[in-house]
């Protein structure tokens, strides 16, 4: 047996560590401007969705030893498949737009005092670069590590936090109706779909006794989190939380003692940041091993390239049309993320299976 | 080792170039920064707004080893404009993040105040968990004054505004975000305190710390000026009610320490109870401590009204009493006479009676009556919507305890 690039250990601690941050920082506002105090409602049915995502590609997967190209050129020949990896590249790219752009909002406007030049945000762009010319291993070692940077941030704030909520806030559940909760749940996909992650780590990880409860378990506890993260957020900022943008700034700075030490809550949104760094670069990550696939390139510095140099100028050209590139993608191409990211990947395995099994 | 060594070449070259071409990331100068600690807006002749900033000038010198400060007043139609015009005069960029509190001319209270506010609600560069205050008459003149203790006024003011635990809780303080979000609910009531400046006369030539005059520590002494025997004693202790951001009410310092007890923890706060209140023929004047508080406020929609039941529980001890003879219950925090208690109960009692027209008069809902409907009986809350506080029907018990 060939020695699996991930572990479950790994991929659980994958989940821990980068499903959470991203949303952290827009999303919250996003949501509360559509949902007002059932924004938590709309998160969950997000949080259920991929949930079942991920649950229904761990039964599907249970049998089979091949990663996802394999799966694909099996189902559709060698050109369909480089055809449905084109299509997952594109969508890839674009979901990686929104997190890198709120990102680089959120340095501008929050650690620096005047507008810098574009340039201070090109360390991304290189350790992004850097990221993408490592093979699938390399997210099984940053987990290994940057969890307790996700796990430590995520408790400091919470705990500066939570005093400050008013849960009460979130009540009356439901009453906005089931339009406004769906509708909250749709704007956020694009933020979401982080069950097509496991579509690429099925047939590179070592299966062990009880991995899918471990992989299922683990990403349930990020999930929750987010869903904690937006009643707090909701509890403390209720009436204005549609206009508190960036949310993971905001949340801890209540704290009495915060009065007389400084900002001390921004060593945990550091922690956080650091592994949101990662979290962003993820769909350029994928972006270039789909890269790889299609045309075969074997170097490993040149999809990596042509994918750091696409998002950088790509983000350099969006930057005077952030609000309407964030309408477009979350209010149209929405859909094609719950497509592609959550029914497709389940298409494709329940597919394999059926022709598996008759095969067999 | 050849390749690391060029790998960790390339990295440097980079490190550099971006080191070079960041103009230092875009960090402004720290000598051409103003350090503004505090804002005080006032209404203008020619513009709308007159916003003062007071400026934090750090000097450290074998000589000097304290914080002067200075004023300048910028004048627009927009508060953004009128703080632009701050930095147009002084050729400093006006650094906000230290600003921790903006003040507001009563004057500018007869419109409304989230016209003032939303600036710094909305921008990043104010943290909008900064105190707010109205001040009695000009805003502009509370920060020329400078105390002996302290040479800005805003840090005097920020004292007895933010109190440390051990400290009476009898300010009701407020700030952006916490006024913003009341304002934005469908109440749209608020309040923040009241600054008053004092003149006091004193013969001695430098006092630290005079007291108003409850005598209940909550003010700050400071100089006029140049007139060595005139001190201003600042005092916030008195609380301003808005609705929809026009100022409608206010509340008086019982008032205030009455709404503290029923909102917050106000342990170590005292409590004055006077000579008319107390039965017992001996001693006239009492002052409790309060140890531990807890309020139950909730609200019961009825046919045609609305039931306010507040429920208070206080367990106190006696600090002190104005009495002939030396009374060993106050050092020995023995049980306290039942003729306190019933004093303390019927004066606290009445004050959460008056607050309770105060807040239906002003037409202010600082008890989120209309939030509480909204959250926990949503099915009556479309039928008292309009008319939620003229429905109100207060009942208020109140349970005094003490050592047993």
């Amino acid at each position: 047996m060939k020695e699996k690039q991930l572990r479950v250990r790994q991929i659980c601690l994958f989940f821990l560590a980068f499903t959470c941050t991203n949303k952290l920082f827009t999303l919250p506002s996003t949501i509360a401007s559509v949902s007002f105090n059932d924004l938590w409602l709309s998160t969950l049915l997000n949080v259920l969705l991929d949930g079942t995502s991920i649950f229904l590609m761990l039964i599907l997967s249970k049998n089979t030893d091949k990663n996802i190209y394999e799966i694909l050129e099996d189902l559709m020949g060698k050109i369909g498949a480089k055809i449905v990896c084109a299509l997952y590249l594109i969508c890839f790219f674009i979901k990686s737009l929104i997190p890198i752009i709120e990102q680089k909002e959120y340095i501008d406007l929050t650690l620096y005092i005047s507008s810098p030049s574009i340039i201070y945000f090109l360390p991304f762009f290189i350790v992004c670069f850097y990221l993408c010319t490592k093979k699938l291993r390399v997210l099984g070692r940053l987990s290994d590590v940057l969890f307790i940077s996700t796990i430590t941030g995520f408790i400091v704030l919470m705990a500066l936090s939570i005093p400050h909520a008013d849960f009460s806030n979130v009540l009356p559940v439901g009453v906005n109706g089931i339009k406004k909760i769906l509708s909250g749940s749709f704007l956020s996909l694009t933020w979401f779909g982080d069950a097509v992650y496991f579509l690429f780590f099925i047939g590179n990880y070592n299966r062990t006794k009880k991995d899918g409860k471990k992989i299922l378990l683990s990403y349930f506890i990020s999930a929750l989190s987010i869903v904690l993260f937006m009643i707090v957020f909701y509890g403390i900022f209720s009436s204005i939380s549609y206009r508190q943008k960036f949310s993971l700034t905001e949340i801890s700075k209540y704290t009495t003692i915060i009065n007389s030490t400084g900002r001390f809550d921004y060593f945990a949104i550091l922690l956080l940041l650091v592994s949101n760094l990662i979290s962003i670069s993820l769909p350029l990550f994928f972006c270039s091993k789909l890269l790889n696939y299609i045309f075969s390139i074997k170097n490993r510095y040149v999809s990596p390239l042509i994918v750091t140099f696409l998002a950088f100028f790509t983000i350099v050209i969006l930057t005077q049309h952030v609000f309407s590139t964030q309408k477009i993608i979350i209010s149209v191409i929405g859909l094609i993320f719950l497509i592609f990211f959550n029914v497709l990947p389940l298409i494709f395995l329940l597919v394999f299976k059926r022709r598996n099994n008759e095969n067999s | 080792m050849k390749t690391l060594k060029t790998k960790i070449l390339i990295v440097l070259i980079f490190a550099v170039f971006i080191f070079f071409f960041s103009n230092d990331f875009g960090l402004v100068d720290i000598d051409k920064t103003a350090i503004i600690v505090a804002l005080a807006v006032d209404k203008g002749e020619e513009y709308p707004f007159e916003v003062t900033a007071e400026i934090a000038v750090p000097e450290a010198t074998d000589q000097n080893s304290e914080t002067k400060n200075a004023q300048v007043t910028g004048k627009g139609n927009t508060i953004g404009e009128a703080i632009k015009e701050v930095s147009d005069l002084t050729g400093w960029f006006p650094q906000l993040n230290f600003c921790n509190l903006i003040m507001i001319s009563d004057e500018l209270a007869s419109d409304n105040v989230i016209k003032i506010l939303n600036y710094f609600a909305v921008t990043f560069r104010v943290q909008d968990s900064c105190l707010i205050a109205m001040s009695e008459g000009s805003a502009k003149k509370v920060l020329e004054d400078s105390s002996p203790l302290d040479d800005i006024a805003s840090f005097a003011i920020q004292k007895i505004l933010l109190k440390q635990p051990g400290f009476d809780k009898n300010v009701l303080d407020n700030n952006v975000k916490d006024f913003c979000v009341s304002y934005y609910n469908p109440a749209s009531s608020s309040y923040m305190p009241i600054i008053t400046r004092n003149t006091v006369e004193e013969s001695s030539s430098r006092a630290t710390n005079s007291s108003s005059e409850s005598g209940q520590g909550d003010s700050s002494t400071n100089k006029s000026g140049n007139s060595g025997d005139k001190k201003i004693v600042f005092s916030a202790r008195k609380t301003a009610l808005f609705k929809n951001g026009i100022k409608t009410g206010e509340l008086s310092e019982e008032q205030t320490l009455a709404y503290k007890i029923l909102n917050y923890n106000v342990k170590s706060t005292v409590y004055p109870v006077k000579k008319e209140n107390v039965l017992v023929s001996e001693n006239q004047n009492f002052l409790i401590t309060i140890l531990k508080n807890s309020a139950k406020i909730s609200v019961k929609p009825y046919q045609n009204q609305l039931n306010l039941d507040i429920n208070v529980k206080i367990f106190c001890k006696l600090s002190d009493s104005s009495s002939n003879r030396i009374d060993s219950s106050v050092s020995k925090n023995t049980p306290l006479p039942q003729e306190v208690k019933e004093a303390f109960r019927k004066k606290l009692t009445d004050e959460i009676y008056s607050l309770i027209d105060t807040s239906v008069n002003s037409n202010c809902d600082i008890f989120n009556i209309e939030r509480r409907l909204y959250k926990f009986h949503h099915k009556d809350y479309l039928r008292f919507k309009d008319n939620y506080l003229s429905a109100v029907v207060p009942n208020v018990t109140v349970n005094i305890s003490g050592q047993k």
